[in-house]
């Protein structure tokens, strides 16, 4: 028997807050690098990005539901992550920074985008 | 058939219950107080920061300059923090400011009263990175850095995605930035080892005012501490095991079995945790894993001694069954060692001999870690004695605190495995007589825990002002100790903007594949055409030889051009670390400056660049 499809979950703001905080940084950092727009405030925003979005994007679907754990594991793992795919890259011998971030935002957009779906759905009964 | 076991009883320590929601006078008069005092240290603290004077600095380091406030400062906070350390259960966003404070302070202030970044390895490892930038390659015959390049592509990828020249701006506040990080870290860890708050919270404040090693800086390694200490986290939080080495049935043994030690090892180490495992469905501990095995990829890219300290700490622990999976340790090891065969083996290949041949010499390993270390300037003597005075106190407070625990029953296994077993590295390695520094480092944050537990070893323990103060006394105590050790060869370690200007300047002029001769290498060079310039020693030399000979030296070799760098920090280095008696720099830098052979090509008063020149003023020899 076909299982009737439920509608998704409405999502309330705050459910919005890491998801929309890795959007909208990955978004920034990726629209700063591609227009070289040289500014105090690029520092910023690129180095939030690194430590933070590609971390915080994977970290959450785990749903660790500890605050420090969660922040302190998405640093960690932002870092490493970013380490290894850059080295992948230098390895490789296709050294472009642009194409690193372009993985980089993949996974933290991929991360974010998948935290929304899971929050959207429906719980079962 | 054998009959099954009895499980293992285990202890449970009740978390102390969460303190009523609404909150009495008593304690919003004591927060209210905290917040007050708090405020009160960092207004003292960053008007003292006006007055400092780096350049009366003596061979004491940075203490001898600071203002009585900067003290005030750090004595309003202690008494603060201690005071809402007398609540069972402090509220909790109070003991964290109070460290978020205490770091500022301790690892912020260098970066407010200084020009430009300090240590000269930073201004290294930034030139590593601007060679990745530059030729987008690694050149591991170059330097061992490239062997081990994750943490330098990580910098330069930074620092061009930032937009900027190099990235001396992060250098500057990251000492900050990473012992926040590492603060994150070790409240987990203790989070895992006890559920007594008050020992968390005093841990950690004992780990951030004992943290001098000065290990946080630019660099692999400050990175490789904290992917360190979160996989341990991560280990001790979500995969701990019961213990394997369970104690038989005690009715079983006879009682005198029962006496012997390898029974009672056995017993110690089947010995319960004090905090379970988090929650934690399949999903969630496979994700962890991944997390953990990514990190562990990192660190083994990034710096050599990390991943060797990890697999000891995380064997210790698999072979006495305290975390699963049990096979992580082997993965590590198998990982690390195709690491060095395949990405590294141009270093393992020439410094085989040399590696193999320190194992097991613990008396070298002595002497290069603290014997030859004794040396310097009378002041610089003073703060290296005080350097094994505060680690010392730090291991005798946590003696004392693992001590109280197994009286009061408490076996905490996992935490003394892990503050023991990086001390087999100081047989294994000298590493170059720094490796004492590396144990007290990896060790630091279980020391810290155990150093805690000597106020707070059970939940009814330590509410009396007796403890309240006795508490104030020591963190006072080892924060004037924390100013001296850390900071104690700060005339050498700091630099001055004209210092890094000058160099610049020298970058400019100077032509590749040269040689450039230095008196020491407390300076900020490298830090631009990291791979064009051969760099040589004159230190030893300086008191018995004289100008001749070092011309003689410097025209060895088929170099380009040849050149001499003298520098402030350079004479700092050399009369504080390696005791240069007071005249000698001034007699050596006339006799250069007198002497035909040299000719300036950058004089300022804090550098002096010359150029080797023949006896007619031609460059050349």
């Amino acid at each position: 028997m076909r299982r009737q499809r439920r509608s998704a979950r409405a999502l309330r703001p705050r459910d919005w807050g890491w998801p929309g905080f890795i959007l909208g940084l990955a978004l920034a950092s990726a629209g700063i690098t591609v227009a070289d727009w040289q500014s105090p405030l690029r520092g910023v925003v690129v180095f939030a990005f690194l430590v933070l979005c590609p971390g915080m994007g994977l970290v959450r679907l785990l749903g660790l539901r500890d605050a420090l754990a969660e922040l302190a594991l998405g640093v960690a793992l932002s870092i490493a992550l970013t380490t290894i795919v850059a080295s992948l890259f230098m390895y490789a011998g296709f050294w472009s920074p642009l194409a690193i971030l372009l993985a980089l935002l993949a996974i933290s957009i991929g991360g974010a985008l998948t935290q929304v779906r899971l929050l959207s759905r429906p719980a079962s009964s | 058939m054998k009959p099954p076991r009895k499980p293992v009883p285990v202890k449970v320590v009740r978390a102390p219950t969460r303190p009523a929601q609404i909150a009495s006078p008593a304690r919003l008069l004591l927060a209210g107080s905290q917040v007050i005092l708090m405020a009160l240290a960092l207004l003292v603290w960053e008007r003292g920061l006006h007055t400092i004077d780096l350049t009366a600095m003596n061979d004491l380091g940075l203490v001898s300059v600071l203002p009585w406030t900067f003290f005030a400062a750090l004595g309003l906070l202690t008494v603060s923090f201690c005071l809402g350390l007398r609540q069972r259960v402090p509220a909790a966003p109070l003991p964290l400011l109070h460290l978020l404070a205490l770091i500022l302070i301790l690892y912020g202030t260098p970066s407010l009263i200084e020009e430009v970044p300090r240590f000269e390895s930073v201004w290294k490892h930034v030139g590593v990175s601007e060679y990745i930038s530059r030729t987008g390659a690694i050149a591991p015959e170059i330097s061992a850095y490239f062997e081990w390049p994750g943490f330098f592509i990580l910098l330069a990828f930074g620092t061009e995605l930032i937009g900027a020249s190099d990235p001396l701006g992060l250098a500057m506040w990251f000492p900050t930035l990473i012992n926040l990080c590492f603060l994150a870290a070790v409240l987990l860890i203790l989070k895992a080892g006890t559920q007594e708050p008050r020992t968390i919270w005093l841990g950690a404040w004992f780990f951030s005012i004992t943290n001098w090693i000065g290990q946080d800086y630019l660099s692999p390694q400050a990175l490789s501490y904290f992917f360190y200490l979160m996989v341990i986290a991560v280990l001790l939080g979500w995969f701990k095991a019961h213990p394997v080495a369970a104690p038989p049935d005690a009715a079983r043994i006879e009682p005198a079995a029962a006496r012997r030690w390898p029974h009672q090892l056995r017993r110690w180490l089947a010995a319960p945790e004090a905090v379970s495992n988090k929650a934690s469905n399949v999903g969630q501990r496979v994700g962890l894993l991944a997390i953990v095995l990514t990190i562990l990829a990192a660190i083994i890219a990034s710096h050599q001694l990390t991943p060797f300290v990890a697999i000891g700490s995380l064997a210790a622990l698999a072979l006495v069954g305290r975390i699963k999976p049990r096979s992580l340790p082997l993965l590590l090891a198998v990982a690390t060692a195709s690491w060095l065969s395949f990405m590294a083996s141009a270093y393992l290949t020439g410094n085989a001999a040399g590696l193999i041949g320190a194992l097991g010499q613990v008396g070298s390993a002595v002497d290069e870690n603290v014997t030859n270390r004794l040396r310097g300037s009378p002041e610089h003597i003073a703060v290296i004695y005080s350097r094994l005075t505060m680690s010392v106190a730090i291991w005798g407070l946590a003696l004392l605190g693992g001590l109280r625990l197994l009286r009061q029953g408490q076996r905490p296994v996992t935490f003394a495995l892990l503050a023991l077993t990086p001390f087999f590295l100081i047989i294994a390695q000298p590493y170059g007589g720094e490796m004492l520094l590396r144990v007290y480092l990896f060790v630091l944050p279980f020391m810290a825990f155990f150093a805690a537990s000597a106020f707070y070893g059970s939940p009814r323990a330590g509410r009396t002002w007796a403890t309240t103060i006795a508490i104030a006394m020591v963190s006072i105590t080892l924060l004037g100790g924390f100013m001296i050790t850390r900071y104690g060869n700060e005339r050498a370690d700091n630099f001055t903007a004209s210092e890094v200007a000058a160099l610049r300047q020298f970058y400019e002029l100077a032509e590749p594949d040269s040689l450039v001769m230095t008196v020491a290498e407390n300076m900020p060079f490298r830090f631009r055409r990291f791979e064009q310039f051969t760099y040589q020693l004159w230190l030893a030399q300086l008191e018995t030889e004289g100008i001749d000979q070092l011309v003689a030296r410097l025209e060895q070799g088929d170099y380009r051009q040849r050149y001499l760098i003298l520098t402030r920090s350079q004479r700092a280095a050399a009369e504080l670390l390696y005791g240069l008696p007071p005249g000698e720099w001034d007699r050596f830098s006339a006799e250069v400056q007198a002497s035909p052979r040299f000719r300036a090509i950058v004089a300022t008063a804090d550098v002096q660049a010359y150029l080797l020149v023949d006896e007619r003023g031609g460059g050349r020899p």
